[in-house]
Formats: structure tokens, sequence, C-alpha cells
């Protein structure tokens, strides 16, 4: 499954060591820490889901499964939030 | 606090300690179609050259380099530029949350549709009446009453965010339920302020539209009653960045200048539209450096005075001062607001324990 971050509908900006997202469906702000900063970054870049899984792979010393499993859950933490979309969705 | 509000104080207070211009509030014309009568903003430089689309666009690349990340467009009226979609699209391209503070007269359903698909994290339309031709009257043309709530309606339609906004004065403060309801019947929330500052060149013609002594205790009375349905007490300063900062008894008692700021038509920047304290202009010197600068640390030294007067007050829990309304009507921002003290006073009398 493909996510993209939703950047036309949503505004974003990367503060310190977190993200601040607005989503003007709800208008809720959101923050995004810790591992999902990172995330954030890389679907800013212009990653999918495998690209992303990739760089975390290199960048963790941590067994793929678990870092994939990590991974689909901010993801969907992320789509709940309405951050991201399925590219298909 | 619920966690929105915990995120928005979190964001505000971190980026204050940190001096990130986290809102900037542009105002991009004085030009507007309608003439209301309690209008604060006197253009400081008629026939000035506004700044154009792409010193705009240089400008948002500066302020994304400060994290800047809420952007108002106000006036004047913003919509009066003919280039608004183009500044707005250029915001949104760099991912700023957009808000604009319109008459909504110019909006009709094309200029919804334009709006709605650049996403703006808010539409905020002044409308000070639920009768028409009150409003209108104030505002000075017949059928804009008609217009802004149509236009409210086909944004909220569309699925944009929407606030009717209101001043409180002598001739419309029984109408504020009457407004509240019609916000929350096209499905947009409501903000109202009983604050009607003089202009900012220091004009007084909008003072005679204040609310009297007892319009302003029967106005608390019904704040006293409605104060579960309203989720503000009136004071509508950095509302559109979360809940109001706490009152302090500096000179500088708000956050103006230490994570926010206003930008004039001509590059001019002010660390509030009411604050008139030139802090340099964005065709001479670049944005950081303004920001960093001299003047602006001059101004933010401001929040280390008390104000001296406010020090014993014991009417401080009613009380938000605005050092906008100490600067422009006393004269210097150390002093207490006559206005705010006239507030607190009425506030007291009703209320016996603030609403918050
Ligand atoms: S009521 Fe007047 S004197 Fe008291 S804190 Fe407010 S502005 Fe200052």
């Amino acid at each position: 499954m493909a996510y993209r971050l939703k950047k036309k509908e949503i505004a974003y900006r990367k503060i310190g060591d977190e993200y601040f997202v607005l989503t003007p469906d709800d208008n809720m702000l959101h923050n995004v820490k810790g591992a999902g900063v990172r995330i954030m970054e890389l679907l800013d870049d212009g990653k999918d889901e495998d690209g992303i899984l990739q760089v975390l792979l290199e960048e963790y010393d941590a067994p793929a499964a678990e870092v994939e499993a990590d991974l689909a859950s901010l993801l969907a933490e992320l789509a709940e939030k309405g951050i991201v979309a399925r590219n298909d969705g | 606090m619920s966690p929105q509000e915990e995120i928005y104080r979190h964001l505000i207070y971190a980026t204050a300690a940190r001096r990130i211009p986290v809102l900037v509030m542009c105002n991009l014309t004085y030009r507007c179609p309608l003439c209301c009568k309690h209008c604060f903003a006197e253009d400081p430089e008629p026939g000035g050259e506004e700044l154009s689309l792409a010193e705009y666009a240089s400008l948002f690349d500066r302020l994304v380099a400060m994290n800047t990340f809420f952007l108002t467009f106000s006036g004047g009226e913003p919509l009066a530029r003919a280039d608004f979609l183009d500044i707005m699209a250029a915001a949104r391209e760099r991912h700023f949350a957009v808000r604009i503070f319109t008459g909504g007269s110019l909006i009709d359903e094309r200029l919804a549709a334009e709006i709605a698909s650049l996403h703006p994290s808010g539409v905020e339309i002044s409308l000070h009446a639920a009768t028409p031709e009150l409003h209108d009257d104030f505002v000075g043309r017949k059928g804009t009453w008609e217009k802004a709530v149509a236009a409210a309606r086909r944004l909220r339609e569309l699925g944009t965010s929407v606030v009717l906004k209101m001043n409180l004065m002598n001739f419309n403060y029984t109408e504020m339920k009457e407004v509240y309801e019609l916000s929350r019947s096209l499905g947009g929330a409501f903000r109202y302020s009983p604050c009607i500052s003089v202009t900012n060149k220091g004009g007084t013609a909008p003072a005679r539209l204040r609310m009297t002594d007892e319009q302003l205790r029967d106005y608390f009375r019904t704040l006293k009653d409605w104060v579960v349905a309203f989720s503000r007490d009136g004071d509508a300063c950095d509302e559109e960045i979360g809940p109001p900062v706490r009152f302090n008894k500096r000179a500088l008692s708000c956050l103006a200048g230490a994570n926010n700021c206003s930008i004039d038509p001509y590059g001019t920047v002010w660390p509030c539209v009411s604050l008139p304290f030139d802090l340099g202009n964005i065709r001479e010197k670049p944005f950081a450096e303004i920001w960093g600068g001299e003047e602006a640390e001059r101004f933010r030294a401001l929040s280390d005075v008390i104000a001296e007067e406010c020090a014993n007050c014991d009417l401080d829990r009613y009380c938000s001062r605005c050092p906008a309304f100490s600067m422009l009507e006393e004269g210097d921002i150390r002093k207490a607001s006559r206005e705010y003290c006239r507030f607190a006073r009425a506030a007291k009398e009703v209320l016996r324990r603030p609403l918050r």
C-alpha cells in the first residue's frame, strides 16, 4: 500500500525537532514527534513506503520486521489524522 | 485543557521563547470596497507601491527559513488585490497555514471555489449584525450582508472552515446571539470582540461606537449566561493561533514581536498591526535582519517593563489589557488603558469572578 503526504491539502512545518501539521478538513493542529519526524521528512522528499523502509533500515540498527511494523503503524496513525492518504484513494 | 489547546500552547510558548516568528500577518492592501464605521486601518502611505507577487514569493521563502507556519492575509480587503489567488497559491506551495480576514463581499461562487481549492485553514468573514440592513448601513454598501452570508455558506459547502466575526458596538451588541446562531446554522464558528480600537494613526472616530457602561454590563450579563456556549471570553487577541495569552502586568503584555508580527502592503514590519513601532522594511533589509535587529530588540525589551498603573490594580483578574490601546490612546505602552479599565470594572460588577 503506498501512502503520500497530502501536501496540497495540509499545512506543515518542522519547528525544532517536531513537525506541526494543520489538517484543514477538521481544523486540527497535530504535532508529530520522535520516529514520525524522520518519516515526515522522507514523505516530504517524495519517498513512498518502500523507499522510506529502505532508508530506515539503513539508519536504524533493528530487525527489518520490527522496522517495517513500526513504519506501518506510524503511517496508519498519520492516515487516521488526515496527514497522509493512500495513493489509491 | 484539551489536547488541541495543549498543542497550540506548546507551539506558541516554544516559538516565543526561541523568537521564532511563527505567525505573520500580511496586510496585502489598504484598499477596500467597504467603509466600515469602526475601521482601524488608516493607510500609512497612501498611493504607495504595494509589494508585488514576486516580492511576496521571496518574503515567503525567507519566512519558511525562519519557521513561520501561520500566515494571515488581511487588509483593507485582501481580496481586492487582483493577484490575491496567486499570492495565496505561493503561500500554500510553501505549506503555510493560511487564514483570510475578509468582509466577504467579493467572494462569488467562482472565487469561493478557487479559495477552497487552495485549502486555507480558515476564512474569517466580518458580519456585524443579524439584520441585513443594519450591517449594510454600517459597512456603507447595500447587499453586503447577503453576499457575506452567501460566501460563508458556499465556502462551508466546499469544506472550508469559516468564522463569522462580529465587533460588538453600541448599535449591534444585542444581535450577538442571532449572529452566533447564524454562524452555527452555516456550520461555521463565531468570534466576537467588544474591543473597538482607535485607528492605527490614533483617529478617534471608531471610539464613538463603543458600548456605554450600561451596555457593557448588559453584555457581560449575556456572556455569563452563555459562557458554556461560547468558547472564548471576548478577547480576540491571538485566537487564530490558540488561546489568549494570560494577562500579566508587563508593558508588553502579549507576544507581539516575540513570535508574531505584521507586514504592511509597502513592506514595513510592525510588531502588530496596531502597534506603531516601525521595525524596518523588507525592501531595504531581509526579514531575518529586521526580526533580529536593534529596533525589534528595543521593542521586545518592553516586555520587561512593568506597566506602572497596573502594578497594584485589583481588577487585573478581569483585564486583558492590550498594549496597543495604551499606546494609541494613552500615548504610552506602559500606561493603563482606560478602555480596558472600563471593561474590567463592568466585568467585575456583573461576573463577581472571572469567567476563566
Ligand atoms: S484594569 Fe486598568 S489598571 Fe487594572 S490591569 Fe487593567 S488596564 Fe491596568
